[in-house]
């Protein structure tokens, strides 16, 4: 699961029948993590691969990179450098951009019901500097030191309730 | 036909709350959210919307209430449980007079707040007839609100992804029960927390949901690059995507310079059930402990006495200037937008007003007046703008919210994690019955009804807040377990097809929301 532009959370189960099939044959194996990035041909190649205790059930891979896909697979591997795959792979998951789209392909379609633009609805040009003049103005980072608001951490949160208690202490 | 050059202001709140109802015992705390809500924000709202109306002025406004809320406001033990809540408030106001006869500086405070229990308890019994649902439904009849929908139990839709027939159920239960409470179509729809992931645009406009609303980076990041920014709505999906902007959202949200932060304002914190002596409060607190009475004698910043009089001719001194800074803002963008008409959305809690900023019904009263009189600018709704500006933007907003820093963090930490592989486990089995049970027996309906119904309660955003925000932690634990093995006793009962009749009986009377329910809103898709 994507959690933030550069960060992925694994969880896994799996029945303790599937972990001895994967032990079979390796020695000393250990749980490893393989995160496989696409590659603009479109293929996966292995990224990362990282020790995890299959125990804790989860894991977040940090400093990944913005927009890119990933998938995972969970491995135990030998000393010999021979692993075997624990458990199906991951489904893929592309982790959010990080900044405005290098992409300026204006399509205008007309609301509701177009979902792909009519032909020759690219629209006029439009200056490149009023477009960035716009982002900027749409930006927060012109509110440096204001919360974000939102019912998770702003002004506007969910009132702290009652925490049961029924003695005199405050708060 | 497009109006090239009118300038848009579209206010939103959005109001939820989870499905809290505890039958077995009345006093439980967690209730008291819903009559917070009530007393503190929604009937205020309500008695300066109606006053608007009253008055003639011909405002716009769009609010998303929430299923949950909805289905709150329209049980009838909830319902008494706030009628007497606002009695009890209306008793500690009286007490309060009592209590600061001797006190010259707090008293005449304590008599504001005891009128001001006594019109809102009266408001609600007598001219709302404990009904809010229907006065809001009337304000949107009247074509002053535009009331939009949320996802059925408010669960954070980005992390559900994975599991399309659960953001698909998540959709289409709160329009049914949409349907059922409005009498109409939902025009738009209110992303939980704003979260929003590729894909679900499409899905929004599936149920014929026409808007949502994204955060400014949802817009800003989006793919291709917008032309105009958030002042004007991009396409994702068959549904339009309206950006928050951030200029009018930091005048009211901001936490260091927003205007509820000002000097002349009532201070949320200086509650009387925190600030008095135990023995003083007891009867009021008893049961559930220490928490707000909503009787506040100080302002923001310091210790001087709270001056209702001053705190609301700030809030119209704040109203007028947020309607002059919109007016330049938007004169500002209508000469960069190259004929194309800006619009300036800012999305609010509901709960801001009146809960959080006492003042704050006092500052959207004065505001509506003054915008639904102002040739400057249009008050409009996203379906007033979309009418007249059809012609939008093809562009995807990315995976987003506007919280836990602007994407998931709130929800999927080291404090929430372990919830995501039951809430999507417990989907996926239900996706598996939802398509496997085409044609139920009436009991065998029920129970996937109810399945469906627990699945939905287990996956609301609220659990995982808790958790992180460490606030009844407790509570939220124990609502997933619930939640998560009724479901799973319900599971392996279907599956038996040995549904036990007076178990499920227990179950759908304890969690009694979405009658109207299709349990085949979870069915897989070819």
């Amino acid at each position: 699961m994507p959690r933030d532009p550069r960060t992925l959370f694994f969880y896994w189960d799996h029945a303790p029948g599937s972990f001895a099939a994967a032990r079979a044959g390796l020695d000393g194996a250990r749980a490893e993590l393989w995160l496989f990035e696409r590659g603009d041909a479109g293929g996966f190649e292995r990224c990362r691969a990282t020790a995890v205790a299959l125990e804790s059930g989860s894991h977040y891979l940090h400093d990944l990179r913005p927009g890119r896909t990933y998938r995972a697979e969970l491995r135990l591997a030998g000393r010999s450098g021979e692993s075997h795959l624990l458990g199906p792979p991951s489904g893929e998951v592309t982790l959010p951009p990080l900044g405005p789209s290098s992409e300026v392909a204006d399509a205008f379609a007309r609301f509701p019901g177009d979902t792909r633009p009519p032909p020759g609805a690219a629209g006029s040009p439009f200056p490149e500097e009023l477009r960035s003049e716009l982002a900027r103005l749409s930006d927060w980072s012109r509110f440096p030191d204001e919360v974000r608001g939102s019912s998770a951490g702003g002004m506007g949160g969910r009132p702290a309730p009652s925490s049961g208690t029924t003695g005199e202490e405050g708060r | 036909m497009t109006k090239e050059g009118a300038r848009y202001l579209c206010l939103h709140l959005t109001a939820h709350l989870p499905f809290v109802r505890h039958a077995e015992r009345a006093g439980r705390p967690e209730e008291g959210w819903l009559q917070e809500a009530v007393a503190f924000s929604f009937l205020p709202l309500l008695r300066a919307l109606d006053r608007l109306a009253d008055d003639g002025v011909r405002f716009r406004l769009s609010l998303a209430l929430s299923p949950p809320l909805v289905a709150m406001l329209r049980q009838d033990l909830l319902v008494r449980r706030c009628a007497r809540a606002l009695e009890r408030h209306c008793e500690v106001a009286d007490r309060e007079v009592r209590r600061t006869r001797r006190d010259p500086a707090l008293h005449p405070l304590a008599v504001h707040y005891r009128d001001e229990a006594r019109s809102l308890s009266a408001l609600f019994s007598e001219r709302y007839r404990r009904d809010l649902v229907g006065a809001f439904r009337r304000l949107q009849d009247a074509g002053l609100v535009e009331i939009a929908t949320s996802a059925a139990t408010h669960a954070f839709l980005p992390l559900l992804a994975a599991q399309p027939e659960a953001v698909r159920a998540q959709v289409a239960v709160a329009v049914s029960h949409y349907r059922r409470h409005f009498g109409r179509e939902p025009p738009g729809f209110w992303l939980p927390e704003c979260g929003h992931y590729p894909g679900v645009g499409e899905l929004l406009a599936e149920s014929g949901l026409r808007y949502f609303f994204v955060d400014a980076h949802g817009v800003g990041d989006a793919t291709p690059r917008p032309r105009y920014g958030v002042f004007a709505p991009i396409s994702a999906g068959g549904a339009a995507a309206f950006g928050r902007d951030p200029e009018s959202s930091a005048a009211l949200w901001g936490s260091d310079r927003g205007y509820p932060r000002d000097p002349a304002y009532r201070d949320f914190y200086r509650d009387i059930g925190w600030d008095l002596e135990w023995r003083e409060v007891e009867g009021a607190l008893r049961p559930g402990g220490r928490r707000n009475l909503g009787i506040k004698y100080f302002a923001n910043g310091g210790g001087s006495v709270y001056d209702p009089r001053r705190g609301a001719k700030r809030a119209e001194e704040h109203a007028a200037r947020f309607l002059a800074d919109r007016n330049r803002q938007l004169a500002h963008l209508s000469a960069r937008m190259a004929g194309a008409s800006p619009v300036v959305v800012a999305p609010c809690d509901a709960e801001l007003f009146g809960h959080w900023w006492y003042e704050g019904p006092r500052f959207l009263e004065s505001l509506l007046r003054g915008a639904a009189s102002d040739p400057a600018l249009r008050l409009a709704t996203p379906s007033d703008y979309l009418a007249e500006n059809p012609e939008v933007q093809l562009a995807t907003p990315p995976f987003c919210s506007w919280g836990g820093g602007g994407y998931a963090g709130a929800w999927l930490d080291g404090s929430n994690d372990w919830i995501w592989r039951h809430l999507h486990q417990a989907a996926g089995r239900m996706a598996a019955l939802a398509t496997d049970f085409a044609e139920p027996d009436p009991l065998l309906r029920r129970a996937l009804e109810q399945a469906a119904r627990e699945v939905l309660l287990a996956q609301s955003s609220d659990w995982a807040f808790m958790l992180r925000a460490g606030t009844s932690v407790d509570y939220a634990i124990r609502r997933i377990r619930e939640h998560l093995l009724r479901f799973a006793r319900l599971h392996d009962q279907i599956r038996a097809q040995r549904v036990d009749p007076a178990e499920l009986a227990r179950v759908e009377s304890a969690d009694d929301l979405f009658p109207e329910i299709d349990y085949r809103a979870f069915r897989r898709r070819p």
